[in-house]
């Protein structure tokens, strides 16, 4: 008795766990929007110097995601672009910002500085791309 | 309906150039005003050797003007700028002066004082009073006919620019500062919205 139920156990501890995989497997755009808001998103703001600058990014590609009416591979590749392409508009508009005027006060550190730390986005936004094509490469 | 949610969002996303904007500290005053004058002809003598700088001293209310610029380098000085209080340090060995942009107060070796003629910006320059500067810097100024001598000692001379902490608090538009957090939020909660849909079908089906 006590083996059947051993074994009963077992069979829908691995049909959960294949409920999982296929709801993974089907939904990965899903899983990737909850990794770049749960995940990433917390990590850039609390760990990068440009905080809220460069966590516009992951949450920037989320909201690609969460509008697009794609399928969940294409909606992977959309969400890499969009993050790309936000690094890139975030990193410009500040350096527009901290290096106009570090340039006007004759500021060299803060030129360096400036450049230092607004490049965040455009990193954030790459490493991005590079792990949600990834992802779109293994599944196809 | 959806035209107009997404021009709003359009609009949303636009608004925090628009604050930027608004933010941007426009000191640049680009016209001189009549107490100012162009001292084309002024020498500066730093140790002896005649130190030029691409934009010409200017006199106001009596006073030499030089660029900060010129300052850290012809003193070997350290300068930082503070964007938010818009503030140049200039330091030199143990002894440091603030200027506050527009503002008869300034700081000396951590006291305020208040001056004559405030710092202020030129043609994109922050001009600074050089013979205040200098003196407070601890180097000796002579003035002369059409020149300004300015001695360093010897421990200054051998002093090396040093990067400092250089401070870049530029404030966020409050758009941004609050607009990322909660879009943040909002994109969750739509997430685990989707996701119970998607439970919900698959529940069904």
């Amino acid at each position: 008795m006590k083996g059947e139920i051993q074994r009963m156990k077992e069979v829908s501890l691995n049909a959960k766990r294949s409920g999982l995989m296929d709801f993974i497997e089907a939904r990965i755009d899903l899983v990737m929007i909850l990794f770049l808001l749960l995940i990433v998103a917390p990590l850039v703001y609390f760990v990068a110097r440009s905080t809220v600058w460069a966590a516009i990014v992951p949450v920037g590609a989320a909201w690609a995601g969460l509008i697009s009416k794609e399928v969940p591979q294409e909606k992977l590749i959309t969400m890499g672009g969009v993050a790309q392409g936000l690094g890139l508009v975030v990193t410009l508009f500040g350096l527009g910002q901290v290096i106009g005027p570090a340039i006007a006060a004759h500021n060299v550190e803060m030129v360096g500085y400036g450049v230092s730390i607004k490049i965040e986005a455009t990193i954030t936004g790459l490493l991005i791309s590079v792990i949600l094509s990834a992802v779109s490469a293994r599944l196809s | 309906m959806k035209r107009t949610f997404f021009i709003f969002i359009f609009l949303l996303l636009m608004a925090p150039y628009a604050f930027a904007q608004n933010e941007t500290p426009v000191g640049a005053s680009k016209i001189l005003d009549a107490n100012i004058s162009v001292a084309k002809d002024l020498k500066i003598i730093v140790d002896g050797k005649e130190v030029k700088s691409d934009v010409p001293p200017l006199v106001k209310y009596g006073l030499v003007y030089v660029p900060v610029r010129f300052v850290s380098e012809a003193m070997n000085a350290t300068v930082t700028w503070d964007e938010q209080h818009r503030v140049v340090k200039v330091s030199l060995g143990g002894k440091s002066i603030e200027f506050f942009i527009e503002s008869s107060l300034v700081n000396v070796n951590s006291k305020d004082e208040k001056m004559l003629a405030p710092a202020f910006i030129y043609q994109d320059r922050t001009m600074v009073p050089l013979e205040l500067t200098a003196l407070n810097l601890g180097a000796s100024v002579e003035k002369g006919k059409g020149t300004i001598n300015i001695g360093l000692s010897k421990n200054q001379q051998a002093q090396t620019k040093t990067p400092s902490g250089v401070s870049l608090n530029m404030p966020n538009p409050p758009i941004i500062e609050y607009g990322v957090p909660l879009l943040w939020f909002i994109g969750l909660l739509f997430l685990f919205f989707t996701m119970f849909k998607e439970w919900l079908k698959n529940k069904n089906s």
